[in-house]
């Protein structure tokens, strides 16, 4: 018995990483902060968690490529509302979540954007089975284009983060002669590729 | 003389509360609890300043009627910007301040937006406009921002 416990025991451990933690409206609103608006307009809004953003860039100056991934969430409003609607928070169809990659050349102009859907909750947070939005493909459709939503996250990952107490002082900080257009963006995920990086070919193109 | 500098202090402190705050992007980016985005596309990014938000609603059940006036920012950004834009953060030509009130009929599912335009500024927050501006002015549509608009003036103070 005392066995069959621990395998239970270690079953829940291992699954509790890979469980999808809810997500719904109360909480994207909260907290603008972390949840930022990358999209919005009249059917949807898209926040990115910039918590999760990892980004990668090419260091040939200026940077052409970059890399950019995120978990972001897709609130749908409903098609037509009305006033009982907006009194008891029904704007708010469904919350999908997705791992997202964002693949730009910003030389070419190319943007690409692939997504993998993870979860899909009602606005209170409740999970809603996808399976049978993901056979009539409705649940990867979203109306935003991959440009749209990198020229507001770009901005985004570049802000500046508040500095740990126990970062270097300013005097011991990289030399005076890396002046802010030569050196590269600053994000602090942000990682540098080598410059003959390419943005791996995704499976689901938006333009 | 004490006449004079009286005078001059009183039209100063009269004249404050009226005069314009210019506006940066780094501003508008710094502070997403007051600054709420309420339209975002490639084409521009809209803002609501909370600090001005007034919601005028009427008192039937369910409030079939909300008119909300704020101060609104409009980032416009560059249409095609390349890698060097992005390196220098120039992707943004201009903000455009309005005094806006969005009208909605709930009930109706029908929205109005009514824009005075007061200021235009570069990101940078130096002003390069006014109410007379002759620049691109955005164009915007009630239906694209009420309902966010609404969230943002009934959600729970931010962090």
């Amino acid at each position: 018995m005392k066995k069959l416990y621990s395998l239970l025991a270690a079953g829940l451990l291992l699954a509790a990483p890979g469980a999808a933690r809810a997500m719904d409206q109360a909480a994207l609103l909260a907290d603008p902060g972390r949840y930022r608006v990358i999209y919005a307009g009249e059917d949807e809004v898209i926040y990115a968690d910039m918590t999760s953003v990892r980004s990668i860039q090419t260091m040939d100056f200026p940077n052409s490529i970059e890399n950019a991934h995120f978990k972001m969430y897709v609130e749908s409003y409903k098609d037509k509302v009305d006033a009982m609607d907006f009194a008891k928070g029904g704007l708010v169809t469904q919350i999908r979540e997705f791992d997202a990659g964002l693949y730009v050349n910003k030389n070419k102009k190319s943007y690409k954007l692939e997504t993998k859907l993870d979860a899909v909750y009602d606005a209170a947070g409740a999970a809603i089975p996808a399976k049978d939005l993901e056979e009539t493909g409705d649940a990867v459709k979203i109306r935003a284009k991959a440009e749209d939503l990198y020229k507001n996250l770009y901005r985004l990952e570049r802000l500046p983060k508040a500095a740990p107490a126990e970062e270097v002082a300013p005097s011991q900080e990289a030399p005076a002669a890396s002046s802010p257009e030569t050196a590269p963006a600053p994000s602090a995920t942000t990682g540098q590729a080598a410059a003959s990086a390419e943005a791996p070919a995704p499976a689901a193109q938006t333009k | 003389m004490k006449k004079v500098w009286a005078a001059l202090m009183a039209g100063l402190v009269l004249a404050a509360p009226t005069a314009a705050m210019a506006m940066d992007s780094a501003t508008l980016l710094a502070d997403p609890a007051r600054y709420r985005v309420i339209c975002a596309d490639g084409e521009k990014a809209v803002y609501a300043d909370m600090e001005t938000v007034r919601a005028m609603e009427s008192r039937d059940f369910p409030s079939s009627v909300e008119n909300i006036s704020f101060t609104m920012y409009v980032e416009t950004y560059a249409k095609k910007p390349d890698a060097m834009a992005y390196q220098t953060g120039n992707t943004v030509t201009d903000i455009q301040q309005y005094e806006a009130t969005a009208r909605g009929n709930k009930r109706e599912d029908s929205y109005r937006l009514e824009t005075k335009l007061t200021a235009v500024y570069d990101r940078n927050g130096a002003q390069i406009g006014d109410a007379s501006w002759k620049g691109k002015k955005a164009g915007l549509e009630a239906d694209d921002l009420y309902y966010s608009l609404f969230r943002a003036v009934h959600a729970p103070k931010g962090k």
